[in-house]
């Protein structure tokens, strides 16, 4: 491969394209990102390894970079600068183990006939010292082991031996002050120059760069400004992630007031549809949207004549099992705290639709408080007998009713509410006497009875009925 | 290409964004209000009339479930007897207050959709005064009861006027 060449489509690069190489350019012929790296040689290969090349932009990133003897001392050595860099070497002569295999260490160069006269050392020693005549303009000029025309072809090891590159020292001197004077003066096969460079009057001179592989650079930090892209592409790319970072928070901003609008939306329209279930339900509203009672609707009930019958009595009974499955002992204080707050909140509102609501939890609860009040003792069995009876006697089967309020009794003597549904019971049916001393049992068990006064007035006048003839 | 690209992103994304919320906001306002046909469609008012119990005289108490036996409301069934007075269904289910929700828990007790009862008493110290009130209640709508009171100077006096204590109920609850 020839290093004026791109290596993708093989043709020669121009000279303004190689002078690009250090920062990274393209292939006018082809559009490949190429980029000069200095390859390292192997550990303990010497000088003569030491050559730059091409790179095409997806390659492995260049971890070092070559200084001028490093890269180009091949091209120092071939005219007369070279000659007296030759001289100047101080350095033992490089291992067998060169880059190309074919060269030897007496004539490493016998491979390349067209390589100008000084055949033999010229890759045979590395230079370690630049001379002053010849200075780091080799930085430019992306040369590679197969600079001249005749030896691309004869190493064939070349390209894919990549040789790693040697321990560099950190600082690399500028770039602009090296490039010409290599291009000029260092004496690369003519043919292989597609345009002359302008040489640089005043060459800068570098103090002598002595390689050693203790000096390590940052590869590191090196290695990561390899990898850079242009600085073009870096400053394109960077915009979008900050504004993508803006954007993101204020759309995250209106997400969050969506979500607030939604809902108060959705809070508004409930309580607007409950008001307005609540006012359908209103007492009586409904009555007055219905029609008119027709003479061909029959009666939901048994007439007054059949009160007892066996559909409603299991109905009632029903209800009345429904309803004292939840009585709890704790329920009554709970309970009662809440309808007394809806009571209070209804005495603040006067909306018909809210009072009505209100009012329905109210009744809710305190049904629930109704049936877990009395209920000293813990016995389920004798408080659903209780309910049983209770069932019986509204739906006017008395006896029934005695019968159940009396096996709640039997289950549970010391709780009082049996007596006193066995006194309501006996009061219907007739016995006055039995009611009486049931309900004054009653009061014995619980003196302390919510309901104590309206049972005393009862028995009053119960007793005052069995006196009056 | 980036700054109007980028512009044009935004705008979309602003307006997914503003498509989202009004969807949310329509699906969460865009509710069916009650259908009132059902309301219409519902079944007449169970109306049970418990009976009074013969506090201030038997002649009274009896005139009066006389009254409440022929009361009927327009859009209620046949009105039912109840086979307990008030304050026997209240002892019974241990729910003895004059509120909406004991009244509410005896008109569930009882199967009732509308409970109508009437309160005997002697209004002082008078032995011939006699105070009739009758009461109307709303199980389903839980408000405050109908109610319509008359203090009679006897009870004679207060058999005859039952009656008209009846027609001023109708009157109050209105037609219907």
């Amino acid at each position: 491969m020839n290093a004026r060449n791109c290596p993708a489509c093989q043709r020669e690069l121009p000279g303004a394209t190689l002078r690009a190489l250090e920062q990274g350019t393209a292939c006018p012929h082809c559009a490949t990102r190429l980029k000069r790296t200095p390859r390292r040689a192997p550990a303990g290969a010497s000088g003569d390894n030491d050559y730059a090349g091409f790179q095409v932009s997806h390659t492995p990133p260049v971890t070092a970079q070559p200084t001028n003897e490093e890269s180009y001392g091949w091209f120092q050595t071939k005219g007369a600068a070279g000659a007296a860099a030759r001289a100047a070497v101080t350095s033992p002569p490089p291992p067998a183990r060169s880059l190309f295999p074919s060269v030897t260490a007496g004539s490493p160069l016998r491979s390349m006939p067209s390589v100008t006269g000084a055949p033999g050392p010229v890759r045979a020693e590395p230079v370690t010292t630049k001379p002053a005549q010849a200075p780091a303009a080799v930085n430019a000029a992306p040369v590679v082991t197969s600079a001249t025309p005749p030896a691309v072809d004869k190493r064939p090891a070349a390209p894919e031996k990549r040789p790693v590159p040697l321990a560099l020292p950190p600082p690399a001197p500028p770039v602009e002050p090296r490039r010409a004077p290599t291009l000029v003066g260092a004496g690369p096969p003519p043919g292989e120059r597609p345009a002359p460079v302008p040489p640089t009057p005043a060459p800068p001179v570098h103090p002598p760069v002595v390689r050693s592989a203790q000096v390590e650079p940052p590869r590191a930090a090196l290695a990561m400004t390899a990898v850079v892209p242009t600085a073009g592409a870096t400053l394109a790319l960077a915009a979008p992630p900050m504004a993508f970072s803006f954007r993101s928070r204020r759309n995250v901003a209106i997400a969050a007031g969506a979500a607030m609008t939604t809902l108060l939306v959705a809070i508004a329209v409930f309580h607007r549809s409950a008001d307005r279930r609540a006012a359908i339900s209103a007492p009586l509203a409904t009555l007055h949207d219905t029609s008119r009672a027709s003479a061909a609707i029959q009666p939901a009930r048994p007439t007054e004549a059949e009160p007892s019958g066996a559909g409603a009595r299991a109905e009632l009974g029903a209800e009345a099992a429904a309803g004292s499955a939840t009585a709890a002992p704790h329920a009554k204080v709970r309970t009662t705290h809440r309808a007394t707050a809806h009571q209070r909140r209804y005495a603040k509102n006067g909306k018909r639709g809210k009072h009505a609501r209100h009012e329905k939890r109210s009744a809710r609860q305190t049904e629930i408080t109704s049936r877990a009040t009395p209920s000293s003792g813990n016995d389920g069995e004798a408080r659903a007998s209780y309910e049983r009876g209770n069932a019986l006697l509204f739906a006017g089967d008395a006896a029934g009713a005695v019968a159940a309020y009396r096996k709640a009794v039997d289950l549970a003597p010391a709780d009082p509410i049996g007596y006193r549904g066995l006194g309501l019971a006996y009061e219907q049916q007739g016995g006055t006497a039995a009611a009486i001393r049931a309900l004054r049992k009653y009061l014995k068990l619980a003196p302390g009875a919510a309901d104590r006064e309206i049972i005393s007035r009862r028995i009053a006048r119960l007793g005052h009925a069995t006196s009056r003839p | 290409m980036s700054s109007a690209g980028a512009a044009q992103r935004t705008r979309r994304e602003r307006s997914y964004v503003l498509a989202g919320v009004l969807l949310l906001a329509l699906g969460c306002a865009g509710r069916t209000p009650p259908v009132r046909t059902a309301q219409k469609a519902s079944p007449p008012a169970r109306l049970t009339w418990l009976p009074a119990e013969s506090i201030g005289g038997r002649e009274l108490a009896k005139a009066v479930n006389e009254h409440l036996r022929q009361v009927s409301l327009p859009g209620s069934a046949t009105s039912v007897r109840a086979a307990v007075s008030m304050e026997v269904a209240q002892l019974a289910i241990e729910c003895t207050e004059p509120t909406p929700s004991c009244y509410t828990a005896v008109g569930r007790s009882l199967g009732a959709d509308e409970i109508l009862w009437a309160e005997l008493g002697a209004p002082g110290d008078s032995s011939h005064e006699v105070r009739v009130a009758l009461l109307l209640y709303d199980v389903r709508g839980g408000a405050a009861p109908k109610r319509v009171e008359r203090t009679f100077d006897s009870v004679e006096v207060a058999r005859a006027g039952v009656s008209a204590l009846v027609d001023r109920l109708k009157t109050r609850n209105g037609p219907r």
